[in-house]
């Protein structure tokens, strides 16, 4: 299976959860979203908020159903919602 | 008798003619009247000179115009909370003559409010949020007509609120009132312009704008409050709640003028901690079967939405009872146990920060998440074991009450504690309660 190392960014709750603001991570170049998530829930303490962060990659929306292949470099954005004012 | 009658004559002469001029005043007034509407309505349509005199430094833009300006002076923004995200965008759409602005909020000014919601001043507080914002609006410009609408949203009357609106800004605090603005927006086909704040990030989006995307669509199911936090337990720091309400007063003056690049379809991330702004691209988030994919008639707004949430419709604070009576002190329990001077040892359970901000004496700080940890425990056993002659008594304290249940939960779990104690408590409604019932110097935060 063929790996690569991506940039992942932290935003919000995530950020704080990750006790990191940036950071990078091999993962399997193809795979389902919902299978990121999960390593990504895993490795830095996300489980609090596993199912509601959206997943961006590159500055753009990913659906858990979708089936990505990333590039060496990519950038995933880890976004939870904030509701607060 | 003659003089008489001719008395009687005269008299009815003068009342034909009072009362033909009365009759013809009446006619007048009406005109009048008539003539007045027309010019209200011509002036709240039409820009008089003293508007473009004051909008001027706007007026000259060509994104503006006098067209842009008379938009703005007839639309209508309904703005939901006024808080850290409503005063600016408040002030700002009020400042650029926006001509009715609508405030929601069930809320007093509090004097932790200050540091963020610039529309409320120090003499305000107590003073309903409503009644405070269109006060401060109406002394930055009388122009506008503030209307305020000083109830707590929910499903059956947000309805009839957003239809007398163009335009809907989320501003509120939390997650149950964001879904029932959601969906009222979509229901009534308004467009929203929703923003949020906590910590030093803030968040930004146009939902339900030429068919894009809703809030729903991006979060089908509701986080649960504990994991995200909210200002009251999280912070935030003022200018980040700031940046985002002047931005969605910018985004909705580009709504009213028909800007053509509104932020919808796209959300804006903002981390004050690094001044990073990022724009995520909201591609293919659409949902089959989402709200916002049904007819409007079909749309019901009723559900019982803190339900669906598992959370309450507001940022305040949630109760826990997580021991029994008698593992439970009160304030008052507490001061006697002091003034007593029992072998005693009170942890404060909350985070180092908090703890330095205010604690009572004779108190330690241990954070309730370190309790935890071995070499915690280790020490806090060697403290319990130093009282040679007497088993002292636990007390666990916190903000309000509901981690020093937590803590007493966790201490209970090891031998070495509850075998050299004589017992573990709780002080209910913690230092909150402390400060309302024994001491009113205490800082409340």
């Amino acid at each position: 299976m063929t790996k690569v190392t991506v940039i992942i960014l932290f935003f919000a709750q995530a950020r704080e959860l990750a006790k990191l603001n940036k950071t990078t991570l091999q993962v399997p170049q193809t795979l389902f979203v919902h299978e990121l998530r999960s390593i990504l829930v895993e490795k830095y303490n996300l489980t609090t908020i596993g199912n509601i962060f959206i997943l961006a990659v590159n500055e753009i929306y990913i659906s858990d159903n979708l089936r990505i292949t990333l590039q060496e470099n990519d950038v995933l954005a880890v976004i939870p919602p904030i509701s607060g004012g | 008798m003659t003089t008489l009658h001719k008395v009687n004559t005269d008299d009815k002469i003068n009342d034909e003619e009072i009362n033909c001029l009365k009759e013809e005043i009446a006619l007048l007034k009406n005109e009048l009247n008539k003539k007045i509407g027309l010019l209200k309505i011509k002036q709240k349509k039409c820009l008089t000179n003293l508007d473009v005199s004051r909008y001027s430094r706007q007026i000259i833009l060509p994104e503006i115009g006098i067209e842009g300006q008379r938009k703005l002076k007839t639309a209508s923004v309904l703005i939901i909370g006024v808080g850290g995200l409503g005063c600016p965008s408040s002030m700002y759409l009020v400042s650029a003559g926006v001509g009715t602005i609508g405030l929601v909020d069930y809320d007093e000014v509090e004097l932790n409010n200050l540091h963020r919601q610039l529309l409320h001043a120090q003499h305000n507080v107590g003073m309903r949020k409503v009644e405070s914002g269109k006060l401060s609006l109406n002394r930055i410009n009388e122009d506008v007509n503030i209307v305020v609408h000083d109830v707590q949203l929910d499903g059956h009357n947000s309805l009839d609120i957003f239809k007398q609106y163009d335009v809907i800004i989320d501003a509120s605090d939390n997650l149950v009132t964001r879904y029932i603005i959601n969906d009222t927006c979509v229901k009534a086909g308004k467009p929203l312009v929703s923003g949020s704040a906590i910590h030093c990030d803030g968040q930004l989006t146009v939902y339900n704008y030429k068919g894009s995307v809703c809030f729903r669509c991006l979060h089908p199911k509701p986080q649960s409050p504990e994991t995200v936090g909210n200002c009251a337990s999280a912070g935030v720091l003022g200018p980040v709640p700031g940046v985002i309400g002047v931005l969605q007063a910018m985004e909705t003056i580009k709504i009213i003028i028909g800007h053509p690049n509104v932020l919808y379809n796209s959300l804006l991330l903002y981390d004050g901690g690094d001044c990073d702004f990022k724009k995520i691209k909201l591609i293919n988030v659409k949902r089959n079967g989402c709200i916002c994919t049904k007819n409007p008639e079909d749309i019901t707004i009723t559900m019982d939405y803190e339900e669906f949430c598992g959370s309450k419709a507001n940022d305040k604070f949630k109760t826990l009872c997580l021991l029994n009576e008698n593992e439970r002190l009160t304030v008052l329990d507490l001061k006697k146990l002091v003034s007593e001077k029992q072998s005693f040892l009170i942890i404060d359970v909350r985070n180092k920060i908090e703890y330095d901000m205010c604690h009572l004496p004779h108190t330690i700080n241990i954070q309730l998440n370190d309790l935890k940890n071995e070499e915690t425990l280790t020490k806090l056993i060697e403290k319990i074991n130093s009282f040679t002659n007497t088993k002292p008594n636990l007390v666990t304290i916190c903000r309000r009450g509901n981690d020093s249940q937590r803590a007493v939960n966790e201490l209970k779990k090891h031998s070495q504690i509850t075998n050299k104690v004589n017992w573990i408590k709780d002080v209910i409604g913690g230092l909150h309660d402390w400060s309302m019932k024994i001491d009113k110097d205490f800082p409340i935060y």
